[in-house]
């Protein structure tokens, strides 16, 4: 199928949105998601299967949402003292679109501090977005880290 | 310098009838102790035979410091073998799961095995004769643990050739995996392709208590369950699962204190059973019809009925029969322990079922659980924390009578009773101090 959206608009949408995140601007992040959208970090590295193999995390908007309001919440313990994240962003590739949705990956270097410890983790990201009312949405937000199926440490905010 | 080796009673302080010192946590000198004397010689945790379904397949783990490959033989039985060569020590296997073929063939100078460890094949082989090679350990081929034992799919294995038989170890515990794998109507679990795992920097023994403290979720939890119910009313029957799952972690002190538990020898227990937070989770159409037609009615609503919150099988295993979780201790040091969780599909029912555990997986114990957050993070500052000056003891007083210290196993309705911590200390030191070991040594 066809994909009409240009190539500097599916780039400019994910510097966006890694610096929303950066910027702790949740609740725009949130908007960006389409109704049906899912955040997604499987295990595997060539993990096709979302329902029927461990993923780390699968985050439909509601289970987004919980995360996000929660992130606000007076006894969320594990975030103090704050945490605060980073997204290095490399430049971003258009892909072929996938089922009639635009695609665009990225590989990205994230940074997770807290209190004097810092954690590394280097991922690539994939984002399939739809087209809606002159706005591109997140139907899917793929990120495969590169140890996907090592031991990892917590992991607080979103990468 | 040796503080705790050759000083029995030097052990023996550190568990009081209801307190437990510091240094069992963060002293490495303990920790070598405990994989000496409690993790070579209890059963520990290998993995699931259908993670190795076809000859030649494997999977490696580390067992208390040895590296172990569990793989299918050429006669369909499950082997637990050091994956150490028996010539140089090198890895016969270097990948987490792989298939070797028909035999075993280590990568540095090709001595070659059977799937059994046999040794079939040196290089130069004319080089060996008149050295007294047959004598040699090289010759015996790939060492094994002390015991291997499957059971009902699940393997576990015993490192030391000392110690107590699978069935005596383990005893009335075992119903936890009898539970789990007559969820199925086939009788037998299918292991969901990965873990998830996460590394966490604290004592294996803080997550291994917090798995039978009841008290922690109202208050640790609270951030999540609390969002958990604001949000779940945004979304109105968007996902149940999550909902029926998360919701649960909001229940009060009083709902633990008549789930009922039972402690049971060398430190297993079983918290909830009565009911626990898994209980009221949703018929699945269909399931519970095709379990009484392969187990009959009785026994099939027994399999259904038990669902307690966790059993642990010391000290390394701790079972959820629904929703089908298997968490995995791997504890590498005083201060930092591996955690994988196994979702099991229970074989010939619906899928929802491996579905519900896998959620389950993600929302509780994954790297990114909300609920796991403020675990670990606890669990972290306690490792940091308890070095302060000061008070050296963990309380685990509530509700103590020095009666129980006359049984070896109990049953009794509160979960609030940190009766069954105490448990697994009194077990712990029986191990660490068991003059079987010393006289070995002698």
């Amino acid at each position: 199928m066809e994909c009409l959206v240009s190539t500097d608009r599916l780039i400019d949408f994910v510097y966006l949105e890694n610096r929303l995140l950066d910027e702790c601007r949740y609740a725009e992040w949130y908007e960006l998601f389409a109704d049906d959208g899912v955040y997604w970090v499987p295990t595997q590295p060539e993990q096709t299967d979302k329902e029927g193999e461990a993923s780390i995390a699968l985050e439909s908007k509601l289970l987004l949402k919980l995360r996000i309001t929660r992130l606000a919440h007076e006894r969320a313990h594990s975030l103090q003292p704050r945490v605060r994240s980073l997204h290095v962003v490399q430049q971003p590739v258009v892909g072929e679109p996938v089922d009639g949705l635009a695609s665009v990956s990225c590989n990205l270097a994230y940074f997770e501090y807290q209190n004097g410890n810092q954690i590394v983790l280097a991922a690539q990201v994939r984002y399939l977005l739809r087209e809606s009312v002159d706005a591109l949405r997140i139907v899917e937000k793929r990120v495969q880290l590169l140890g996907s199926d090592g031991y990892l440490p917590a992991i607080q905010l979103f990468i | 310098m040796s503080r705790y080796r050759d000083d029995r009673n030097a052990l023996l302080g550190l568990v009081a009838d209801n307190q437990i010192h510091r240094d069992a946590y963060l002293s490495e000198e303990i920790f070598e102790i405990e994989r000496e004397r409690l993790f070579a010689r209890s059963w520990l945790y290998v993995g699931h035979e259908s993670q190795v379904p076809a000859m030649g397949e494997y999977i490696t783990v580390d067992l208390a410091g040895s590296p172990v490959m569990m793989l299918r033989d050429a006669d369909g039985s499950i082997r637990v073998l050091m994956n150490r060569c028996a010539h140089k020590g090198a890895r016969i296997v270097s990948e987490g799961r792989g298939n070797s073929g028909r035999v075993l063939r280590c990568p540095y100078h090709a001595w070659t095995y059977k799937l059994d460890g046999a040794l079939i094949a040196v290089p130069l082989k004319a080089g060996y004769e008149n050295t007294g090679f047959r004598q040699s350990p090289a010759a015996q081929g790939l060492s094994a643990p002390g015991g291997v034992e499957v059971y009902r799919g699940f393997v576990f294995a015993r490192l030391s050739h000392e110690g107590p038989s699978f069935r005596e170890y383990f005893g009335d515990v075992l119903q936890a995996l009898d539970n789990m794998a007559d969820r199925s109507p086939e009788g037998a679990l299918q292991v969901a392709g990965s873990s998830i795992r996460s590394v966490i920097r604290c004592n294996w023994k803080f997550y291994l208590e917090n798995i039978n403290d009841t008290v922690h979720p109202i208050s640790t939890h609270e951030s999540a369950s609390a969002t958990a119910r604001k949000v779940g009313a945004e979304f109105v029957e968007s996902m149940p699962t999550v909902m029926e799952q998360l919701l649960p972690f909001g229940a009060g002190y009083d709902f633990y204190s008549k789930m009922g538990a039972q402690t049971l020898p060398n430190g297993h227990s079983i918290l909830g059973t009565e009911f626990s937070i898994h209980t009221d989770y949703s018929d699945v159409p269909g399931y519970k019809e095709s379990l009484e037609q392969a187990h009959g009615v009785e026994r099939a609503s027994q399999v259904l009925a038990y669902s307690p919150q966790n059993v642990v099988l010391y000290p390394s295993l701790a079972v959820k029969g629904s929703p089908q979780i298997l968490r995995v201790l791997r504890p590498l040091s005083a201060n930092l322990t591996q955690l994988e969780v196994w979702a099991f599909q229970p074989k010939g029912a619906p899928k929802l079922l491996l579905e519900r555990g896998l959620t389950y997986s993600r929302l509780v114990f994954s790297p990114m659980s909300v609920v796991a957050h403020d675990d670990v993070h606890l669990f972290e500052s306690q490792q940091k924390a308890l070095a302060a000056s000061g008070n050296p003891w963990v309380n685990l007083q509530r509700q103590f009578d020095p009666a129980e210290l006359e049984h070896g196993a109990n049953a009794f309705d509160d979960g609030n009773n940190e009766l069954i911590l105490r448990n697994q200390y009194r077990a712990w030191l029986a191990m660490l101090t068991d003059a079987r070991i010393e006289e070995e040594a002698a």
